[in-house]
């Protein structure tokens, strides 16, 4: 009985260090919606020597696709438990350096990581970012807007996973990170960010269809992060 | 270990979680949920500086009828901007549904007066994929003098009119 008894009493502290220490944050995550227009090459045809292309044909590649897609291809991997995802499941990207992309259910609760197959890499030839705003020399937060611009590349290839679609988008990407003031007790603050990428360009294939495309993306989050 | 302290330890360790619940919440509230290791997640939407002919809330009364209290208007500009993303975020959220009632909610905020939201709710009938609700948009846009708005939902209706990549057939070999 006492055994229990200290069982029990070891539990609910545990339970409370648990919630206490998950209550500090490390990164937003911002929700991210894609937005693109694929020219998909149209067919040829050869007559007494003359080859004829048809006109491309233009299809829309958006985020349903795309969640529609992973859910397929990291089944396929065996990360995943069925081959779709349930209504209302949704993309996001981590704001930390890790910049992994997940799958989250509509309640918010973690599905499948798929950075295997979806990635985002800077990718400007010099590697430059443009930043203006303010940066807090202390606590390195933006006080409180900080913009930057850089050139990112998004890459998505589910060829190693059963799939058959290569893409990437590469473009300017404008991020803006407002931070408000932490407090001097707790450490907390509020951060809120924002990326955008409205006019990529870049190259694919899907089904063996070589493919031009256009697009960009969109995501934000905010949360209350602590020092 | 005595039940008595037992009982004790898992009083204090239920009140402190309590009350950090109740603290966890009054910070969260406006993430909309979280994911595990309590990740923030909120909007898609990036334009949030608030419109101006949005309508602030009304001061805050206080228990003294006699007496309100004024809000300044940097804390409204900012309660707009935190109700924009929400509200952004929300219709986002209900784009990723395959539902009526997701698709007719998200299109009803193509009336609200505040542009910014309309410009979410636009983004999000794209997102939600219906291709029926093309001629509607057409209508709508019809009915919008506003040129560039005008433009943007005939975009997002001739977006939608394209078929989706995953109806591309292989290429024969």
């Amino acid at each position: 009985m006492k055994q229990c008894n200290k069982t029990i009493a070891l539990a609910a502290v545990l339970a409370f260090l648990t919630l206490a220490a998950a209550s500090l944050q490390a990164q937003t995550t911002n929700v991210l919606t894609i937005t693109a227009t694929a020219s998909v090459q149209g067919s040829s045809s050869d007559n007494n020597g003359v080859t004829t292309y048809a006109a491309p044909s233009k299809m829309t590649l958006d985020t349903k696709q795309i969640l529609a897609l992973l859910a397929i291809a990291e089944n396929s991997e065996s990360n995943y438990p069925s081959a779709t995802f349930p209504a209302g499941a949704k993309l996001v990207v981590l704001s930390d350096s890790s910049n992994d992309f997940m799958v989250l259910d509509k309640n918010n609760n973690f599905l499948v990581n798929v950075s295997d197959i979806l990635s985002a890499t800077s990718s400007g030839t010099y590697g430059s970012e443009v930043t203006s705003g303010k940066v807090n020399d202390t606590t390195g937060l933006a006080s409180t807007t900080v913009t930057k611009q850089e050139i990112v590349t998004v890459a998505y290839d589910d060829t190693g996973a059963g799939g058959s679609l290569q893409f990437y988008l590469t473009g300017l990407m404008t991020s803006t990170t407002t931070d408000t003031v932490p407090n001097a007790t707790t450490g907390n603050y509020k951060e809120t960010e924002s990326r955008t990428m409205t006019a990529g360009a870049g190259d694919g294939n899907s089904l063996g269809n070589p493919l031009v495309i256009t697009g960009g993306f969109s995501g934000s989050g905010s949360g209350t992060l602590s020092q | 270990m005595r039940p008595k302290v037992v009982a004790a330890i898992l009083l204090l360790a239920v009140g402190v979680l309590g009350v950090a619940v109740l603290i966890s919440r009054a910070f969260h509230h406006e993430w909309g949920g979280e994911v595990p290791g309590n990740l923030p997640v909120a909007q898609t939407e990036t334009n949030i500086s608030p419109e101006k002919e949005f309508s602030a809330p009304a001061p805050l009364s206080v228990a003294n009828d006699k007496a309100t209290v004024a809000v300044p208007p940097v804390i409204q500009e900012t309660n707009h901007a935190d109700y924009v993303r929400e509200r952004v975020a929300d219709l986002m959220a209900l784009a990723m549904n395959d539902d009526s009632n997701s698709l007719n909610t998200i299109w009803s905020e193509l009336s609200n007066p505040d542009r910014q939201i309309r410009e979410g709710a636009l983004a999000a009938i794209v997102q939600f994929g219906d291709r029926s609700v093309v001629p509607h948009l057409r209508e709508r846009a019809a009915q919008v003098e506003d040129p560039v708005e005008k433009a943007d939902i005939l975009a997002a209706a001739d977006h939608l009119e394209l078929p989706p990549l995953t109806e591309l057939r292989r290429v024969p070999h």
